[in-house]
């Protein structure tokens, strides 16, 4: 029996997750390759520190082989490893020394009073933003994302989703929340998804 | 809101008790602190934490996209590195008093090897005079000045005979030594390996040699006589290529590495240049790409160990400077990244390791002792 690792570069985020869950080594170590620059750039904006996002990363990594079995997938893989980190991140903001980084932050921002109160939106933006630092990466990178990701929505389809053009996403998500009034059991629904 | 409700915000959330609400606002801000940051991060240091994160993982492999040491001027040769070996843990646990002595530093291996030929008869190539060495049927064994063997065919002479004769030349530990077949095709042979080959392949369809220990192969182009290369459990066919075979009967694997050319194992699974196929001895070749400087570091007068554990570094460090090693409670789980001249001796080689603060020595004689 013949495994070849460079096999694995080709199958989508989907099989790979599957495979994971079987105890696949190799998907868990093309997941990990695949995924570990976007991940490590994305904590390190967070935190801006080097050594905490070593540990959310590996931390993130380790859990994922631990936890392979019980792995069942209600999302796509990358927003399950971005949605990951958000809650690694907040975990680290209990400390007292890591949530004064943030505090001047998220005051402003409730001042400002707008918020997106649609789950999936929310999902939604955070996608549009691993869809943008995809676009960032050097295009041989890219191109990975590009062969693989069938079944998950590209950066253009992201773009029309949200109605907007390459390149102005964050702009326009900024756009978004701001429009949006915070009110209690808001039906206000600003973009139609499929 | 002041900071305290922002901090009880945050304790909600790792608690998961927050309302939809109040979820609603600390997503809304993180999607926008995220799309906000751009903070410098050079490649160098992705680079570096990015090996830093994967050497606390269970991967397969660990890829090195970018060279961490400059490019070593390889002879355009390929390696077939053959390391065949049933994995038996090495494990010792000593309890007796180390007594700290001053030690005389341990010095590298040599060019030391035995040749036996073909009626039996071995000879020492360490204490051999250049030279002619011995002549086996229309072939010459010559010994050059720089630990390398030749043989040539010698004109207007024929074997004569039916039957191939074969030789087999041997490195002990702290040995290492080059042979070049009689077709031109070369042989670097590292510690406590050997290698078996016919004196001639005149008589022969395939050119067939066998490899335990580890061997790195430049072998002649000639395509009517395919280069066969037996180890443990694996047959290498070439057709005239570069490459490494590391074959150890104490490592857990043989690991065939190619630099360049194509070659064939086992009948079924071709390498291309870049990979490397480990075959374990519970079967199932797998094939990865690697940093082919690794697999062929030694032969080229390095050590290199890129995020490798403490027992494969110690068992190399063995077989070149002829050394027992022992361990002091369980071996240190730390991986460890360094590039060091093999001619260096140990000591510079254990000073660089145990300045990681991850393992300590403690040498007496020629057996080391390791520890956290």
């Amino acid at each position: 029996m013949i495994t070849r690792q460079s096999d694995y570069a080709k199958y989508t985020d989907q099989k790979l997750a599957a495979l994971l869950q079987q105890g696949d080594e190799y998907a868990y170590t093309e997941i990990f390759e695949r995924y570990k620059v976007l991940l490590y750039k994305h904590a390190y904006w967070l935190l801006g520190d080097g050594d905490e996002a070593n540990d959310i990363i590996s931390d993130l990594f380790l859990a994922l082989w631990q936890k392979r079995e019980s792995l069942n997938l209600q999302v796509s893989l990358s927003s399950y490893l971005y949605g990951s980190i958000r809650n690694r991140v907040f975990d680290l903001m209990t400390h007292q020394k890591v949530i004064t980084r943030y505090l001047d932050s998220i005051r402003e921002f409730i001042e400002r009073g707008h918020y997106e109160t649609d789950e999936r939106i929310r999902a939604k933006e955070l996608a549009a933003i691993i869809e943008r630092e995809i676009a960032a990466l050097p295009p041989k990178m890219r191109k990975v994302f590009e062969l693989s990701r069938s079944g998950e929505f590209s950066y253009k389809e992201i773009g029309e989703m949200l109605n907007i053009t390459e390149g102005t996403i964050k702009q326009q998500v900024h756009n978004a929340v701001k429009t949006l009034r915070l009110k209690i059991h808001s039906f206000l629904v600003l973009f139609s998804f499929l | 809101m002041d900071d305290k409700q922002i901090k009880s915000l945050i304790e909600k959330y790792h608690n998961g008790t927050l309302s939809d609400l109040e979820k609603a606002i600390l997503e809304s801000w993180y999607n926008q602190y995220a799309a906000d940051s751009r903070l410098n991060l050079t490649d160098e240091a992705l680079e570096r934490n990015l090996e830093k994160v994967s050497s606390r993982l269970p991967l397969k492999y660990s890829y090195r996209h970018k060279r961490l040491w400059p490019r070593i001027a390889a002879a355009a040769s390929i390696t077939i590195v053959m390391v065949a070996g049933l994995f038996y843990y090495q494990y010792r646990q000593s309890s007796q008093q180390v007594n700290l002595v001053v030690q005389q530093d341990i010095g590298p291996g040599g060019n030391k090897a035995y040749l036996t030929l073909a009626d039996g008869k071995k000879i020492s190539l360490t204490d051999a005079a250049n030279g002619a060495i011995a002549r086996q049927a229309g072939i010459a064994i010559t010994k050059t000045a720089d630990g390398q063997l030749i043989y040539s065919v010698v004109q207007n002479e024929h074997t004569g005979t039916a039957t191939t004769d074969y030789n087999t030349i041997e490195t002990p530990k702290g040995g290492q030594y080059r042979v070049q077949l009689p077709d031109g095709t070369e042989v670097w042979l590292n510690a406590q390996s050997s290698l078996r080959f016919p004196t001639s392949f005149e008589a022969l369809d395939e050119r067939r040699v066998e490899l335990s220990g580890e061997g790195y192969f430049q072998v002649a182009k000639n395509k009517a006589h395919p280069f066969i290369v037996k180890s443990s459990g694996q047959i290498v066919k070439v057709l005239g290529t570069h490459f490494n075979i590391n074959s150890y009967a104490d490592e857990s694997a043989t690991k065939t590495t190619l630099l360049e050319g194509l070659v064939q194992l086992n009948g079924q699974v071709l390498l291309k240049p870049g990979e490397q196929a480990t075959l374990p001895a519970s079967g199932g070749i797998s094939i990865s790409r690697v940093d082919v400087d690794e697999a062929v570091a030694w032969k080229n007068g390095k050590f290199v160990f890129a995020d490798e554990n403490i027992e494969s570094i110690m068992r190399k460090l063995e077989r070149w400077y002829n050394v027992e090693v022992s361990y002091e409670g369980a071996p240190p789980t730390e991986t460890f990244t360094a590039s060091i001249g093999r001619f260096d001796n140990i000591s510079k080689i254990l000073d660089k390791l145990s300045y990681t603060n991850n393992v300590h020595f403690k040498t007496e004689g020629r057996r080391i002792m390791v520890m956290r």
